[in-house]
Parts: structure tokens; sequence; C-alpha cells
């Protein structure tokens, strides 16, 4: 099953170039303090990440999502099979200099402000001054953290905890970003604006390998997803084909008279078809969201009343 | 009035002819050593026996080939730098502000009436600031790295081209910093304390017009008596291990004398190791008597006896030491009877040269339990053999204790000058180290007139 969704997404897929990350029968067992197997994280997984694509895995939680990015980042030593990035062993820390990874919650040094943050993490990579500051600038510029540059992280927001977890992950423009759970604790404002960042990024040739249950996220970003469950891989391909329901047609007209719908139906039948419904289209609490709040960003103190 | 810098160890001394470096290279091997047993024991259980060792040596042989060859000093320097940051976030202004108060309230408890008030101060400051040290080091280093493993905020540093050596390197680095700040602050801070804190001036109590001789005012719980010289100064005698100069001026045709700082207050020592050896009841050569301390020095000879105690110094000559050899001795007495225990048990030391053909007089002393039985020997001295030797038991004698059955010296013996004749002293006394060394040992020193003690 797995192998033949994979073929079919490498067809469809358009950047078939080298793959940045590669898993190759890739498992881990958690084992307790007495070395006795204890969970079977992940059983022999087998994907591959393509360059200049936005690869999801889904699954519910404890499925292996996190345990399949720890390993890919080298985080975690695989008990079998081998994870390679850039074509480098996923434990070799050379592959470090063009891997951005932004964890599920932000762990960062909340002794810093998110200048020094920055900065510390560009010394990490050894950037001469000059582009550490340029970096910094722009970044915090980027994630919308000018106002609290100064400020310790300890008293960060959830939401601007995550933004500056952002930032550090591109501190080093890595052509593989791992993201992992990216929307969780932003609302919907800053979720759409991370969602939109990610599609920039992506645009921008990069690679990016993201894990969550959101699934509207998931939906909205991602090219190709694999979903986890139990440590096993259950299905891999691209998301446009998997989602499309074959057999269902979807018309959506504006302006049209009730006599008009009446005479479609009348068609739909001659044809052989079924009707399964009509009805006026509803909005997504997501779009209802974001235009009342960019409303009242226009016209501070309207209150939007239907 | 100086010190001999032969007598000091310098750094360099310490570190290649003194062992040091070779010491630290043995530590780091057995440790080295040690972690590789335990790290192959935990490899056989999880790989067996011939797997597990080529686990590790796969690991090490990575370490050599990779992780060393690829190390960056700026990496380390950044983590060092962040190990600096994280430890003036959090914790350690919290033990400087403990020291700090500390000093406030100590002088409250920091008898001015002792002996020594200096050496009170500086032992104060010196133990205090070595427990803040050691605290701070304990809770800086074993919690740090473990927290950020905890917290995984170390996600976030491995995921970047980061090396494990790289991690524990900068931790150390940024430590040391701190600790050495840290230090450095504590020891002006203290240094200002003991200054300040044993400071004080007198004045001249009402005398006749031209007298050459008259005494302070009582200050700090002591008074001087004061001699003046030719050229119009004067000179204190020694109270508490220092003295003043005296300076005269006219004010309205009246004399006004000022009194200058303590002078001698602080004195650098260093230790001059001797042989330590006893003679029994009889005189004859034998071992000391036990009360219950098994370390010879803490051993104890019988009282009204021909008991003695008899120590050798090498290296005491009059180049390190000036006009006088001061001794001084920590010496308990333990007493087997009952009855009188309020007379001081007495005693005397003898000064002989290393073949032991001659011999000084006597210097008497009563032993001042519990506190610093000091000495002041001159350079000259007088002959055993011509000043006494129609009742002198034997030439050898050289310490006699009298009113009691048992007697001890314990000792730090000594801060001298010593006779170019003299070049051991022979003291019929046990001897146990007092307060923090455990150690016999002869302490001699010369006078620093006012610098901070350095040994």
């Amino acid at each position: 099953m797995s192998a033949t969704a994979e073929s079919t997404a490498a067809k469809s897929s358009k950047t078939t170039s080298e793959p940045v990350i590669e898993t190759r029968n890739l498992g881990k067992i958690y084992r307790d303090f007495w070395g006795r197997k204890k969970v079977y994280a992940l059983k022999s997984l087998d994907i591959e990440v393509k360059q200049g694509e936005i690869f999801g895995l889904l699954g519910p939680n404890g499925s292996g999502k996190s345990t399949t990015i720890k390993l890919i980042l080298g985080l975690l030593f695989p008990t079998s099979g081998r994870a390679f990035v850039f074509g480098k062993d996923s434990t070799d820390v050379r592959k470090n200099e063009r891997v951005g990874y932004l964890p599920e919650e932000s762990y960062l040094y909340k002794f810093l402000n998110a200048e020094e943050t920055l900065d510390f993490y560009g010394r990490l990579f050894e950037m001469p001054a000059e582009e550490r500051r340029a970096r910094t600038e722009k970044l915090i510029k980027m994630v919308g953290l000018e106002k609290s540059r100064r400020r310790q992280l300890r008293e960060y927001s959830k939401g601007m905890t995550r933004r500056i977890g952002l930032a550090q992950a591109l501190i080093n423009e890595p052509d593989l970003l791992v993201l992992d759970e990216p929307t969780t604790g932003l609302d919907p404002l800053g979720s759409r604006d991370m969602k939109d960042l990610i599609l920039k990024l992506r645009d921008e040739g990069k690679t990016i390998l993201l894990c969550s249950h959101q699934l509207a996220d998931v939906q909205d970003v991602c090219d190709r997803v694999a979903i986890l469950h139990q440590g096993e891989l259950k299905e891999l391909g691209r998301v446009d084909s998997l989602l499309k329901v074959q057999d269902v047609t979807e018309v959506h007209a504006k302006g049209l008279s009730d006599e008009a719908k009446r005479e479609i139906q009348e068609v739909i039948k001659r044809h052989g078809g079924e009707v399964l419904t009509v009805d006026n289209p509803t909005t997504t609490m997501e779009e209802l969201f974001l235009d009342i709040v960019r409303q009242s960003e226009n016209r501070p103190g309207h209150r939007s009343v239907e | 009035m100086r010190i001999d810098p032969d007598q000091m160890v310098t750094f360099w001394e310490w570190l290649i002819p003194g062992m040091g470096l070779l010491n630290g290279f043995l530590l780091v091997v057995t440790l080295a050593v040690l972690g590789f047993i335990v790290c192959y024991v935990i490899a056989a259980r999880l790989y067996g026996p011939a797997e597990g060792f080529y686990v590790i040596a796969e690991v090490m042989s990575k370490f050599f080939r990779e992780d060393l060859p690829n190390t960056s000093l700026r990496r380390i320097a950044a983590l060092a730098r962040l190990a600096f940051q994280e430890a003036l976030r959090r914790k350690v202004l919290a033990i400087f502000a403990v020291f700090v108060v500390g000093l406030m309230f100590a002088g409250w408890y920091l008898d001015p009436a002792a002996d020594d008030p200096a050496k009170l101060y500086i032992s104060f400051v010196m133990t205090s600031i070595n427990y803040m040290m050691l605290l701070l080091g304990l809770f800086l280093s074993s919690f740090s790295l473990p927290a950020d493993i905890k917290n995984r905020t170390i996600y976030t540093i491995i995921t970047k081209p980061v090396r494990p050596t790289e991690i524990v390197l900068g931790r150390v680095l940024g430590f040391t910093l701190v600790g050495t700040l840290l230090l450095g602050t504590m020891g002006i801070l203290s240094y200002v304390f003991v200054t300040r804190g044993i400071v004080h001036y007198h004045e001249m109590e009402p005398m006749e017009a031209n007298a050459r001789k008259g005494a302070s005012t009582y200050d700090a719980r002591h008074s001087h008596a004061v001699t003046f010289l030719e050229d119009g100064t004067g000179v204190t005698d020694e109270v508490k291990s220092h003295r003043h100069t005296v300076s005269v001026r006219e004010v309205d045709g009246k004399k006004v004398y000022d009194f200058g700082p303590p002078e001698g207050t602080l004195q650098a020592r260093i230790p001059v190791f001797g042989v330590l050896r006893f003679t029994q009841r009889d005189g004859s050569v034998g071992d000391g008597i036990n009360v219950g301390y098994e370390s010879t020095y803490r051993k104890y000879i019988d009282g009204a006896s021909l008991s003695s105690a008899i120590w050798t110094f090498n290296n005491v000559d009059e180049s390190s030491f000036g006009d006088q050899l001061n001794i001084e001795m920590t010496i308990t007495a333990y007493r087997t009877f009952k009855g009188d225990i309020v007379t001081g048990v007495r005693g005397s030391v003898i000064l002989r040269s290393p073949d032991g053909k001659i011999e000084s007089e006597r210097f008497p002393f009563i032993v001042k339990e519990y506190q610093v039985d000091r000495m002041e020997i001159p350079r000259k001295v007088k002959d055993s053999v011509t000043v006494n030797h129609k009742n002198s038991i034997s030439t050898k004698i050289s310490f006699k204790m009298e009113n009691s059955k048992l007697l001890s010296v314990a000792t730090i013996a000594a801060n001298t000058s010593v006779w170019h004749q003299l070049t051991s002293i022979c003291a019929k006394v046990m001897r146990r180290l007092a307060g923090t060394f455990s150690r016999a040992s002869l302490v001699f020193g010369s006078r620093w007139s006012s610098s901070f003690a350095s040994a």
C-alpha cells in the first residue's frame, strides 16, 4: 500500500531531484533503565522527502511523529535502520549546518532576550558579527517581535515564544526546516501567518518537514503527507490526490435564481447523476475570525454586527 | 622583616618540579580509565562483551577523528558566554549577597580582644570564601547541564552544528570565568574588610614633658608602651602582633602625638615541615604517649621526667629570618591528677645545633591551652652548658615539664629568624597542630609591614 502510494507520489511530484531526507527501515525501541524493551515507537519506516516540498507527518498522539523527527535530527539513535539528511547520516553533526529546527515547545533559554537568543544561535554557526546583527534584525522583523526584542523570554506569551522559536530555526538560512507542531499555541491569526510563512519559505526553495495533528493545517500547506499510527506508516501520498473524492462533482455558482437551480437539478437527473446537496456554502470559523480581526484593525472601535 | 623569595614556592615551581602538572595528568588518566571501564560495563550489558568493546572503540575513534579536529573555539566561546550569562542571571548574585551580609554582621562576632585579630579576620574571610565558592561550583556545575537536558533546551543546541566536547568545555570555561570574577570581587571586599577591621589608632596618655617613655590610651582592647628615640619619633612595643610609630608635632607650643596605623599585623607565613621524635621518661629515645590521638604529633610527653619531644628542622638560617626566631606553639595538656587545674602547666624550649653539640639556655613558658603560645627568641642566646651545667642533668634535655604528670604540646612553632649555628630546634614537647592543619608543621614567617598575607 505504502509502496504504491509512494510511487504515485513520485510520479506526480514536480520536484524529482535527490532526496533531502531518506529513511531506510528506520526503527526505534525505547528501553527502560535495565535495557528491557518497553515501547516500539517506530517500526521500519521508509520515506523520502524531496527538495522543495512541504512534507507532513500526521498521526494521533504517540504515533511516532516526534520520534521520527528526533531520529532524523540525530537527537535519538535509531535501534534499526538509518536516516540520511542531505546524504549524510543523521547523527553526523555537520548536516546541522543546513538544518533549522523548531521544537514542539520552544526549548529556549528563558533568561535571554530575543536579540541575545538569535545572537547566541548565530554564534553557534560561527557567523561573523555583522552577519549576525543583520540576520537578527531581519528575523525579528519577520516574526513580528520588534516591540519585545529586549524582553527576557520568560515574559513571553506562548505565541511569542513560538515566533522566536521559528526565528531561531531560520538563523542559518537552512535548506531544510524541521517544524514540530508549528501552529500549536498560536491564535488563528498567528497560525495563518505561520502557514503563509511556510509556503513562502517553500517558494524560496527550502524543504520543509512538519508534523502536526491539526489536520486543517496539514491540508492547507503540505504537498505530501505520511500518516503514522502506532509507529507504522499507514498512508503516504500527495495531499490533493489523497483528498480528492473521485466521483463527486462540485459546482460553485453565484447569482442563480431558484428556477435556475431547479433546472440544473433536472439536467443532472437527466444525465443519470444524483444530487447530493444543494446549499449555500458556509464559510469556516477561521475565515470569519480573520475577517473580523482585519476589519477591526482597519476600523478600530467599530463593532461588526451582521 | 622580609620574606626570602627562595622559601616561597612559585606557581611554576609547583607546576613542574613540584609535581602539580604530573598530579593533574595522573588524575585525568585515572578518570579516563575509570570512565572507560564504566562505559564498557554498560556497553557489554547492552551489546555483549565483544560487540560492546567494538561500540566503545567506535565512539572513541570518532571522538579523535571527528570531534576533536572539528572543535571550534568560537563555538566554545559562545557556549561559555551563555553559561556566564546563565550564572549571572540566575543564582550567583544570591551567593554574593549572602557573603556581603555575612561580612556586615561578622564584625559583631569577631572578638577584637583576641590574641591576633588579623589572623582571626583573615581566617574568617578565607573560610567563608572557601565555602561560598565550593557551594557555587557545586550548584552551578551540577545543575546547569542536567537542567538543560531536562528542559530540553539542549535540543536547540545539538541540532546546531555543535559537538559534545564544545558543550562541556563551554560550560567549564564559563563557570570558571564566573568563579574567578566572584573570587576576585570577594577577595577585594575581604581585603577591605580585614584592613578596615584591624586599623585603629591610639592617643598618648598624659606624660611628663621630656620623658623618654610613655603609654598609649586603651583602644581596641589594648594599650602600648611607647619609647621615644633620639630623633624625636616614638615606637610602641608589640601588643597583639603589631606596633605603631608615633610622630610628634608642636601645635601652639604643645606637643601633639600622632599614632600611625598598626604595623606588622598582616604577615605572610611559609610552612616549614620538621621531623618529630621523642625521648621517654628515662631520657632514652622512644615513642610519645598516646592518649587517643594516634598521629605522632598528637602524642603526649610525661611531665616531671626526662621526656621530651624533639623537632628537627632544615633550612632554618639567618638568611631567611631577621633579628629573632618567633615561635608559635599550640599545646594541650592532659592531666591525670585531680585537684589544681588552674595553675598552668609549665614547659621550656631549648634550641640545639644539628650536630647536637651546642644547646641554648631554657626558654620557659606556661601552656596556654587552646591558645597560641608565642615566643620570641633573640638572635644571641646563652649556651646551656656554660649557664647551667652544674644543675643540668643532661645536656640533651631541652624542654622540661615541671608541675604536671603529662603534658602535650602541639605546635605551630615559630615565626622566625634564627641563629646561624642553630639549625634545628629541639623542644621537649609533644606537639599537636592546632587549628585547621592536621599536619605537624613549624610555621616560619617574616613580617611584611602591611601587605596582605600571601602564603
